[in-house]
């Protein structure tokens, strides 16, 4: 069989294909973003990439277009994305870029003779030198050259160390006629025998990252540096986050852009119109819709992306998934799980997504439960943060305390109730890296950018919906069912149940509108816990529309719904003792 | 030498591998009969076991899959990827 580029069907015609293929996890988007400028997401462990992403490679003499095909071990169409790399190939390919990991070159030799007897020209490219020389292999390009009949170049992709050569190569490939390139079938040596020839190992100095490397995956130093991790993370979230708005968006937001709407609106309309309440007033769109995105939301954001782009390339994620599995098996997931876990707090939507490298159905769905239920995103956690933070620092972690609860339970519940079994999985542990400045700045810009285009329209359309059903009384006809949930059951102010309905469209949405209503500290913990676990967003269930059909996506947001109602009547109820309790001894003595 | 299951060699023994369990991803991985690693970590609550293979490079074997494998203990000087 021929997967010769020149005999692809016409719909694609006039450009050329080129598809950078290789290992997971060998710097494959990296390549792909540097050669066509377009931000895929990457990330220091196996799988971050789970469907194609195309783009036009700039520095080619003809139009090309380059394609980022998920990593694959071997071309055997084993497993699902292994079956969509071979659907690439036969597709047809003008020519392959096949990306191979320095530190680990003889297992990535495997597929590189697989893809050059695929007869399409190949250029390999030897990725993570920098790496690999830093911890004693040498590797012998020209003799690699020679014994895999084609270029070889070494580069350090997120340095951007050798793409010059490489546009070279491949004008070179593009522009020649196909039969002048040598694709002769290959009559390479094992891989075994390559690697003999090739690689030398020197001696080196253990460092301090080699040690790392082995204390987080033992257990007995592994939890420590766990939970000293994620108390640094929090830390550093919830500090930087509150010191840049207590510093800079609120002194802004309250000496200048307040009162600039305010006069601005006044001079629409009289104060005490209605008008006047939905552009400034109470839930005023013109304040509203800067405030709660930019002044309380987005610091958090930021500073949260920082931290989560930091533990995604640094490698550590899986170490800690191999660390905590044996925990995690009790929820029907394996250690891995914890990337999406970690991604959903940021969102859940890549979250969703992102357990498409999940080995069953049964696990891609505890997790995208789990995640929809109790795992708030930061942006919900940075409302938690602005009703919370300021009263009680207690009360937010206890927040987070019964999200762990409520996932624990649901996760062994769901792993009873669902069918199916965990297919054992094998995981590469990924170097711990430093992550380099300019990728995780890339990335951070890339997230942050997306929260501010995904959040702006929906939070105006929700303060709107605020505003008029505050504004116009709507609230009272529709009585009968606020009074007994939201009043009698959850012991919260009719118009919380503002919150509740703008928390169907996002998730802060369902905290923010509680900040100016004067509520107490139980009612507030009650409110933040309904949100919490209530309906994810409109984003997350289209997601699940996607992933999983309407069947589930149902399924999980009506089972959102219930619990959280159970939950934030329990605490309601328990909280309510509570005070009669103290009242009644108080009172007693 | 004698045979046993990677989870009863204890951590830094290398190993050599007498017989693979069926797992298209172990073969796709570089580790077929004849192949060598060390064993770097076993987890506890039947936890992932974490293999050094050649090249300086880590995998964390699902328990279920590396309860099945057969495996003879070598002596270390085999191995050319390791500093002493
Ligand atoms: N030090 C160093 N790090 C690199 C180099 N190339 C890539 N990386 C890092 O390696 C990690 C993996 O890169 P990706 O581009 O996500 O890998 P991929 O091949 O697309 O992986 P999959 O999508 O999972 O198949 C990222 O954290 C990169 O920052 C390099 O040359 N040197
Ligand atoms: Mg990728």
């Amino acid at each position: 069989m021929s997967y010769h580029g020149n005999n692809h069907s016409g719909e694609t015609c006039s450009k050329r294909r080129v598809l950078l293929m290789g290992n997971p996890n060998v710097g494959k988007s990296v390549i792909f973003s540097t050669l066509t400028n377009k931000r895929v997401m990457t990330a220091n462990y196996s799988g971050t990439t789970v469907t194609s992403a195309q783009g036009d490679m700039i520095g080619a003499k003809v139009p090309t277009a380059l394609i980022d095909v998920p990593g694959v071990y071997s071309l055997k169409a084993a497993s699902q994305a292994e079956k969509a790399a071979v659907d690439m190939l036969d597709s047809g390919a003008d020519v392959i870029v096949a990306v191979l990991d320095a530190t680990n070159l003889e297992r990535n030799l495997a597929l590189a003779k697989a893809l050059k007897k695929t007869g399409i020209p190949v250029i390999f490219m030897l990725n993570m030198v920098d790496v690999a020389e830093s911890r004693g292999i040498k590797i012998d390009q020209k003799k690699l050259e020679e014994l895999l009949g084609a270029p070889v170049i070494k580069t350090v992709a997120v340095k951007r160390k050798g793409f010059n050569r490489l546009i070279v190569e491949l004008n070179r490939l593009l522009t020649a006629n196909n039969a002048d390139v040598d694709t002769t079938a290959d009559s390479a040596p094992s891989a075994a025998t390559i690697a003999e020839e090739v690689i030398t190992y020197t001696d080196y100095e253990e460092r301090l990252s080699d040690k790392l490397e082995r204390w987080t995956i033992k257990p007995f130093t592994g939890i420590p540096i766990a939970i000293l991790i994620v108390f640094l993370c929090l830390a550093f979230v919830v500090g930087m986050g509150k010191a840049v708005r207590a510093a800079l968006f609120l002194p802004l937001l309250n000496q200048y852009y307040i009162p600039f709407m305010e006069r601005l609106a006044a001079g629409f309309t009289a104060e005490g119109t209605m008008m006047y309440a939905i552009l400034a007033g109470e839930f005023g769109v013109l304040i509203k819709a800067v405030e709660w995105p930019i002044a309380l939301i987005l610091p958090y954001v930021f500073f949260f992306y920082i931290v989560l782009s930091f533990l995604e390339d640094s490698g550590y994620l899986p170490r800690l998934g191999i660390v905590i599995d044996g925990l995690l098996r009790k929820f029907g997931l394996h250690g891995h799980s914890i990337i999406p876990i970690s991604m959903g707090y940021g969102c859940a939507v890549p979250a969703i997504i992102g357990t498409r490298t999940a080995s069953s159905m049964k696990e891609r769905l505890i997790v995208s439960a789990l995640v929809s239920l109790a795992v708030p995103c930061i942006a919900q956690t940075g409302a938690f943060i602005a009703l919370l933070g300021d009263h009680s620092f207690v009360l937010l972690l206890l927040i987070f305390f019964v999200s762990f609860i409520v996932m624990f339970i649901s996760g062994s519940l769901l792993n009873k109730v669902l069918k199916g079994t965990l297919d054992p999985v094998l995981i590469e542990v990924p170097n711990l890296l430093a992550p380099s400045i300019g990728s995780l700045w890339k990335k951070v810009k890339m997230r942050t950018k997306h929260f501010m285009i995904e959040a702006e329209i929906p939070m105006v359309i929700g303060i709107v919906v605020a505003a008029l059903t505050i504004e116009t009384g709507v609230l009272e006809y529709v009585g009968f069912i606020v009074e007994p949930v939201v009043v009698h059951f959850l012991g919260l102010p009719p118009e919380a149940s503002v919150a509740l309905i703008l928390g169907v469209i996002r998730r802060e949405l369902a905290v923010l509108p509680l900040l100016g209503m004067d509520l107490s500290l139980g009612q507030m913990f009650v409110g933040s816990l309904v949100a919490l676990l209530y309906i994810p967003c409109m984003s997350v269930f289209f997601v699940l529309i996607k992933e999983f059909q309407l069947r589930w996506a149902l399924v999980i947001s009506g089972a959102t719904i219930v619990t959280a109602m159970i939950v934030g009547g329990t605490a309601n109820y328990g909280i309510q003792i509570l005070q009669w309790f103290m009242f009644t001894l108080g009172g007693g003595n | 030498m004698k045979q046993t299951g990677i989870c009863a060699v204890s951590c830094n023994k290398v190993c050599k591998v007498k017989e693979v369990p069926a797992c298209e991803l172990l073969e796709s991985l570089g580790i077929e009969a004849g192949s060598t690693f060390c064993v770097k970590q076993k987890s506890p609550w039947k936890g992932p076991v974490v293999v050094e293979m050649k090249g300086r490079r880590e995998l964390a074997i699902d328990y279920s899959i590396a309860s099945q494998f057969v495996v003879e203990e070598v002596d270390d000087s085999v191995l050319s990827w390791q500093q002493s």
